[in-house]
């Protein structure tokens, strides 16, 4: 064994450290003499197996067996079988659904022991840590998630929507294409599964995917590292990708690229409509694809086949729901004019013909391009509706875009009587308010039995999910009330978000009904109290029985935009 | 590698189809393979043993996209790669020396060293305790005590030796356990 092998391998078993000029030296050897550097490979691959095969649980067992020893034992298989328990089923396929839905799972299991906390101690709702709600940012924004098209985001990442800020940090995407709109002017599109981290508005590193760069003018500083280059703008775009394997390529759609091995000063340029991929020998070329990368026509044109396949999926669980004869009042806003002052019910059973009347309200684009949706300007707008009859239970449901919250309290919905009830009246038939609070909270309010009409009510808050991060994003809110369970739960995106014992068997008044704002009481009235909604509303579903948590959330999965 | 492939198809369709104790199959197919590639560039087996925890966590995550046909053993490699790389650069920023060190000598013999992984046989990998045990004493005491940190001093101390002998007996028996696992699979 030469000395030069010798001291390489004592340093790399002993981990200790070299004289910089000894380390330097031997390095250069190992550079530059294969059959040196053949030899020390095989050292330490020798070595390692050694290592790997005597060192873990379940082999020493099968060594001591092999020199008449015992029996195998657990060890990393267990563990790993018992992470694997924890994430989604692995799929063949770029498909959207099973992702989503298995994600949906986890984050709902999160979820549910919120919920048990919150039946724990219903007068502290938590704010779940579920990543599925998302929350905001860390720290200031770098970027903006301009489009998400057929995304599933990878396990243990927030579920991003369109229009949401991106602070520095990672964005794992499992499946699908997004666009990411940095500060700087760059604009990336990223196709999944992917692993890029956002550093600053005018550098990402991606660790996995593919991405096409954008870059005007404005976005000359921008670069884009990978584990082995350093891809510089030169003002044209390029496609950039490295494999699970680690093959990385770079390919200059547009114009001149300027790349650099990492750790290395020398810079290379790719002309226009070439492309290099690294190789231990340096950069070396390989056939231009442009077709390998995402662009904006191709991303744009996929958009709205998914918006179709979106809405038509969505027409269709709408449909059903339309059928239940549960439903009582289906606003989808849909086939409507813009100059129409009612709002059609679409239910087909009990219920039908309970128009809604538009006070105010006008009408605007809803989830998608293509479907309607009522915008309300907070002051006096308002939505009115009747529906005769008196219920134990009730689901509300509603798909709303919160754009402020400016005063103390907001109004969802709520049900009014024109004359205020007393006495017997009163407790025959709880009035409700469905309410947002200022600081984001969602509300759920129970006039108290017997309580003099109309202050006192009995307040079933939700965490303070609606914060200032969300507005302007579709969401999904609900409000179950099991009348013979005694359980009253509040949903955000379909995950319940907080749970409250309310007394069995009462019944709820739905006669007439107020979306959008709340007649203020006198009192109120005399403060200048105000309830209007800021924002808009493209369905609302009411229901006289209790919806289940899976069925909220495949109502949430097939219509969230 | 030569593993069963059909074998571990089946597993991997398993495991594709929503049974995923399938992937025990991997895991010990390939569990010995992984962490003794892991070893031979990681110092610390805590690591070792975190790091091919994650690698087989990414394989399952990423099951989907492998591609029948092609060397499994090679595709889960790529990504043990990747995470050693990962490793590396995250203890890079720690501005370790050492790290810096072990770092360039890797990405210096990752190519070789994927060779070398390529061209040993599971069976090979399977037959090598049985190659340990049948080493001569005073080589299976070295092997058995490991060389890292200053284990290569106490072992000369305890053999009345010097640690270039060690060192040298230790590289002989490297060599032995190759030949070894190779007159086996033959």
């Amino acid at each position: 064994m030469e000395k030069d092998l010798q001291d390489l391998v004592a340093a790399w078993l002993r981990n200790a450290e070299l004289q910089p000029a000894r380390r330097d030296e031997l390095l250069n050897r190992l550079r530059t003499d294969d059959a040196f550097r053949r030899e020390f490979v095989g050292e330490i691959q020798m070595h390692g197996y050694v290592r790997a095969a005597q060192s873990a649980e379940p082999r020493w067992p099968l060594l001591e067996e092999a020199m008449g020893g015992h029996e195998d034992a657990p060890g990393m298989e267990d563990s790993i079988m018992a992470r694997l328990a924890q994430m989604p089923t692995p799929r063949q396929q770029r498909t959207w659904n099973p992702w989503w839905a298995a994600a949906g799972f986890a984050a709902l299991v999160v979820a549910a022991l919120v919920v048990v906390r919150q039946v724990n101690d219903p007068a502290t709702p938590v704010p779940p840590a579920s990543p599925a709600l998302g929350g905001a940012p860390q720290a200031p924004a770098v970027a903006v998630l301009s489009h998400v098209v057929e995304a599933a985001w990878a396990d243990g990442e927030p579920e991003r929507q369109e229009g949401a800020e991106l602070s520095a940090g990672w964005v794992r995407l499992a499946l699908g294409t997004v666009q990411i709109d940095l500060f700087s002017g760059a604009r990336l599109f990223v196709e999944g599964p992917a692993q890029i981290e956002l550093r600053s508005p005018t550098e990402a590193f991606l660790l996995m995917g593919k991405v096409a760069c954008e870059l005007g003018e404005q976005a000359r500083s921008f670069r884009l590292l990978t584990p082995g280059l350093s891809v510089v703008n030169q003002g044209n775009s390029f496609g950039v990708k490295v494999s699970e394997l680690g093959e990385q390529e770079v390919h200059a759609l547009e114009g001149k690229v300027a790349v650099s091995r990492t750790g290395e000063l020398v810079t290379s340029q790719i002309a226009a409509k070439e492309a290099r991929r690294l190789d231990d020998a340096g950069l070396l070329e390989t056939p231009f694809r442009p077709e390998d990368f995402p662009a904006m026509e191709r991303v744009r044109e996929r958009e709205q086949k998914e918006v179709s396949r979106l809405l038509a999926a969505w027409r269709a669980m709408a449909d059903d729901l339309d059928r239940d004869p549960t439903t009582r009042i289906h606003f989808n806003f849909e086939e409507q004019s813009s100059f129409d002052a009612a709002l059609t019910n679409r239910v087909r059973g009990e219920g039908v013909g309970s128009d809604g009347q538009i006070i105010g309200a006008r009408w605007a684009q809803g989830r998608w391009p293509g479907k309607g949706a009522l915008e309300f300007r907070g002051r006096g707008q308002r939505v009115l509706a009747r529906l005769p009859g008196k219920f134990t239970s009730l689901t509300l449901l509603a798909w709303v875009r919160v754009d402020a919250l400016p005063q103390p309290v907001t109004a969802l919905m709520s049900s009014e009587e024109l004359q205020p009830p007393t006495g017997q009246e009163a407790t025959a038939a709880r009035l409700w308010q469905w309410l947002i609070k200022a600081n984001g909270q969602l509300a759920f309010n129970l006039h108290r039995e017997g309580g003099p009409a109309p202050t006192q009510w009995d307040i079933h808050p939700a965490p303070a999910l609606l914060i200032p991060e969300r507005q302007g994003q579709w969401l999904c809110l609900a409000t179950v009330l099991d009348g013979e369970a005694g359980v009253l739960t509040q949903f955000v995106n379909g995950l319940p978000v907080a749970r409250h014992k309310v007394p069995p068997g009462r019944l709820l008044s739905l006669a007439h009904l107020s979306l959008g704002n709340l007649t203020p009481a006198d009192a109120e009235a005399r403060l200048g109290a105000s309830f209007g909604f800021f924002g808009a509303m493209d369905e609302l579903l009411v229901s006289v029985r209790p919806f289940g948590a899976a069925e909220l959330r495949r109502y949430y999965e097939v219509g969230r935009p | 590698m030569n593993h069963d492939i059909e074998a571990l198809h089946a597993a991997i369709d398993e495991v594709l189809a929503g049974h995923r104790d399938g992937f025990r199959h991997i895991v010990r197919e390939f569990g010995l393979g992984v962490r003794g590639f892991i070893a031979s560039q990681l110092y610390h087996l805590d690591d070792v043993d975190d790091l091919a925890q994650d690698v087989f966590l990414a394989a399952f995550e990423a099951l989907g996209s492998y591609r029948k046909g092609d060397d499994f053993g090679a595709w889960i490699r790529g990504i043990a790669r990747n995470k050693v790389k990962m490793y590396f650069r995250t203890r890079m920023r720690r501005e370790n020396a050492m790290e810096r060190f072990r770092s360039e000598v890797s990405e210096v013999v990752e190519a070789d060293l994927e060779k070398a992984s390529l061209a040993v046989e599971d069976e090979q990998l399977a037959r090598l305790l049985h190659c340990i045990s049948k080493l001569p004493d005073k080589m299976r005491r070295i092997i058995q005590g490991g060389l890292e940190g200053q284990k290569a001093q106490a072992l000369a101390e305890a053999m009345e030796s010097s640690v270039a002998v060690v060192y040298v007996t230790n590289h002989r028996a490297h060599k032995l356990l190759r030949e070894c696992m190779q007159r086996k699979v033959a």
